[in-house]
């Protein structure tokens, strides 16, 4: 049931999002860009234990991951997420304030589907990745069906 | 003077001039009488006399004064009998014989003969000493000098055995023997010289002593009285300032040996004893200059900055070969309460400790009493020691050993220790020759420690510098940026909610969202060059890709790590190749760069190569001169290397555990 209902958001009335990022004034501050861009933030959590509770309960489409979560590491916490092949796995996006310049090779070793600049934080941005990512998954499962 | 006229002891001459003296004394004034025979007159009869002297001279000349005096009787007896009747018939020849001119012949012919034999006795011994004091200027061989003296001694002096010992340890030891006879005696042999004529006497009361063997007590005398000798003198021989030893010459005969015999005695005596001044100096300064030079090599070794290692061995050897002992080791005391060897050597195979082996302090041993006192210590005898090691020297045949403390900055660190089979090879200065080598043991390890605590110290200061600048990276990040980055997207929303066409606002807000862009990403620069988050992030891999990716020149990148390393080891790492990259690209001209990471032998192996012009100075660049601070803070090593024309490499060496 669930899976069905994340086919039909990817028509158009928003994503179920989580967004995780130990810095609260942002967290805050993309719930509110994010909704008013028609997104649906399901909720916030600001450490790594918070996000895993969070994703198990809302279980959301998105989840939002800020690579520098404090003293933990928001890249270990996109490895526990995002877990390949599974249908149900939330498609996890990493976010940070660096430039992906900076962080090209971070992103590139994470099994997170993409990484978007905070200061470029967009739904449009976010479908993107979710639609790159959903093609990648379905071409691997067709991929896997012809066997 | 007259001691030569009855001595038994007088000067051996060749036994054919011998011969010829006394056929000369029979033969001489008969004939003189028979020559002069037909002389009649007083002046012809004093001529006779005159004649007579002048043979009696030429007799002692050869044969020494008894052929002479021998001589001198005859003649006086044949000018009283052969001068009067009835031998003279003509009464005219008859002639009183002049009492007074005979006299005097007598007492003339006496003198003369005397001093004669004495200017003879002297001069004989003036060349035999001068043929010793060439081979002393020579630096014969000791044992050459000795049987040279020796054997003049007993030709000069008519003695029939000369014996010269040497003082040792209370006892005498025979060093060389001569015998007019047959060469029976034994040079060597011990006997006590606490008793007996030979017994030793303080330098300053340094005599001739003269003796009656069949009264003389001592096991020397009673040796002397069992090869036949029944008188014998004997003379000490001082060399600095001190009893050297004695020579005695003996004489089967019973009477006294004369004062010729004691001056002859003392004449080599005193030469003996300057020779072996002179050698036992020689010795002493050649000893002094081997042990300068020694300690010169260790001191080099120890100023070169040489490990300590090295001078730890190259200690135990230089003391082993000065001291001339059988093994020496250097312990190091831990904080344990154990000892443990940090460097052996010695002569034999077998013999030696084994470097690292340790043992707990106690027992009877000479660790232990060092460690207890801080202070040089010896073994004379190994009776009743205790302890592992040193009952294992025992059981090899050790006999004696000496010690002597490293202390090291006030504090005892260690010990160097010698020992020997033979006791006599462990001199009385053997501590304090140790103790000039402790004394660059000492320096070496102080030094060694000061590099170390300095090595800490800089990589202490570079770590915390490193840390501060991480933390700066960081809280930028966490602050600035991050409000920079929410105040955009609340520009953006407030973008979106102005309404379409409302002119000027939706520029400005555009201009303000410019900006802060401009701001942010000015901000990002500014944080990566103060600390590459990729590094902290990602580890070593990712940021050298990160590096290889905004290089100028292409890279090709071998990273065979992936393991995360200790902090310190990735950010020299880092940047070295940052630095490698950054001067690649300004100065090399060149084409490709390849950089190499590898973690081997519990090191990281960075190798950077590139394709350029090369021939730059590696002294030149203070980039890396840092670079230099930074890897060698970590004990690690650096060397660039750049031909004219065949590129520039670089190789560093960055140790894992500090």
């Amino acid at each position: 049931m669930r899976s069905a209902g994340t086919c039909c958001n990817a028509g158009g009335v928003g994503f179920g999002l989580v967004v995780v990022d130990d810095n609260r004034s942002f967290a805050d501050c993309a719930r509110v860009h994010l909704e008013r861009q028609g997104e649906r933030v399901l909720g916030v959590a600001y450490t790594s234990a918070e996000a895993l509770k969070l994703v198990a309960e809302l279980r959301p489409d998105v989840v939002l991951v800020d690579m520098a979560l404090g003293d933990e590491c928001g890249l270990d916490l996109a490895q526990l997420l995002a877990q390949p092949g599974c249908a149900e796995a939330p498609v996890v996006i990493l976010i940070s304030a660096y430039s992906p310049y900076d962080v090209a090779e971070l992103i590139a070793a994470s099994p997170a589907a993409g990484f978007v600049p905070k200061s470029d934080l967009s739904s449009d941005a976010i479908r993107q990745i979710v639609a790159s990512s959903r093609g990648a998954a379905a071409g691997g499962r067709l991929a896997w069906k012809n066997h | 003077m007259l001691d030569g006229l009855t001595s038994a002891w007088v000067r051996q001459r060749p036994v054919a001039l011998q011969a010829a003296a006394w056929l000369l004394a029979v033969v001489g004034p008969a004939l003189l009488t028979v020559a002069a025979q037909p002389l009649h007159s007083a002046l012809l009869q004093n001529g006779f006399l005159f004649a007579a002297l002048l043979l009696v001279i030429a007799i002692a000349v050869v044969g020494g004064t008894r052929p002479a005096l021998a001589a001198l009787v005859l003649t006086i007896v044949a000018r009283v009998f052969f001068f009067t009747p009835p031998f003279i018939t003509n009464r005219a020849a008859i002639m009183p014989p002049g009492m007074v001119s005979l006299i005097g012949f007598a007492i003339v012919g006496v003198a003369v003969s005397t001093l004669i034999a004495s200017f003879a006795q002297l001069a004989a011994e003036q060349a035999a000493l001068r043929r010793v004091a060439t081979l002393v200027a020579h630096s014969a061989p000791a044992q050459e000098l000795f049987r040279a003296a020796i054997r003049e001694v007993g030709q000069l002096s008519g003695a029939d055995y000369v014996r010269m010992c040497r003082y040792e340890s209370g006892e005498l030891v025979g060093v060389a023997a001569w015998s007019r006879t047959a060469a029976h005696f034994q040079a060597g042999g011990r006997w006590s010289a606490v008793l007996g004529f030979a017994r030793s006497c303080t330098p300053a009361r340094r005599r001739v002593r003269t003796a009656d063997m069949s009264r003389a007590c001592g096991p020397l005398a009673e040796d002397a009285r069992a090869h036949g000798i029944r008188s014998a003198a004997s003379v000490p021989i001082v060399a600095t300032g001190r009893n050297w030893g004695v020579m005695l010459a003996g004489s089967t005969m019973k009477w006294a040996p004369p004062s010729c015999t004691g001056r002859c005695l003392t004449s080599f005596a005193d030469l003996l004893g300057a020779a072996i001044s002179s050698s036992e100096s020689r010795a002493a300064i050649t000893r002094l200059a081997e042990e300068q030079m020694a300690l010169r090599r260790v001191a080099t070794l120890v100023a070169r900055g040489a490990p300590p290692e090295a001078v730890f061995t190259a200690v135990t050897q230089e003391t082993g070969q000065l001291l001339q002992v059988h093994i020496t080791s250097m312990v190091r005391y831990e904080p344990d309460g154990t000892s443990s060897i940090v460097a052996s050597w010695g002569q034999g195979a077998g013999t030696n400790l084994p470097v690292g082996d340790r043992e707990p302090l106690g027992g009877k041993n000479l660790v232990t009493i060092i460690s207890q006192t801080s202070s040089p210590a010896r073994l004379d005898h190994y009776d009743g020691v205790s302890g592992a090691r040193v009952e294992r020297l025992a059981a090899s045949g050790f006999h004696a050993a000496v010690g002597a403390p490293i202390m090291v900055q006030g504090r005892l660190w260690g010990a160097v220790l010698a020992a020997s089979i033979d006791r006599q090879a462990l001199s009385p200065d053997a501590e304090a020759r140790i103790g000039s080598f402790t004394d660059l043991v000492a320096t070496a390890v102080s030094n060694a420690q000061n590099l170390a605590e300095l090595t800490a110290s800089r990589a202490r200061v570079l770590a915390a510098a490193d840390e501060a600048r991480r933390q700066i990276e960081r809280d930028l990040h966490d602050g600035a940026q991050q409000r920079l980055v929410s105040l955009s997207l609340a520009v953006r929303d407030a973008q979106a909610a102005v309404p379409p066409r409302s002119g000027p606002l939706a520029e400005e807000l555009a201009s303000v969202a410019e900006g802060l862009a401009s701001v942010l990403d000015d901000l990002r620069e500014l944080a990566r060059g103060i600390h590459p988050t990729v590094l902290s992030d990602g580890g070593l891999g990712p940021a050298l890709k990160s590096l290889a990716r905004r290089s100028i020149v292409p890279v090709d990148l071998d990273v065979r790590t992936i393991e995360r390393l200790p902090e310190p080891v990735e950010v020299a790492a880092y940047y070295v190749i940052s630095e490698a990259l950054t001067n690649a690209a300004k100065h090399s001209n060149a084409s490709v760069v390849q950089i190499g990471a590898d973690v081997a032998g519990n090191a990281l192996h960075l190798h950077v190569a590139d394709d350029g012009d090369g021939g730059a100075d590696p002294a030149l660049g203070s980039g890396l001169t840092g670079l230099k601070d930074r890897v060698e803070a970590l004990g690690g090593t650096i060397a660039v290397t750049s031909p004219a024309g065949a590129g520039t490499s670089l190789d560093a060496d960055l140790p894992l555990a500090a």
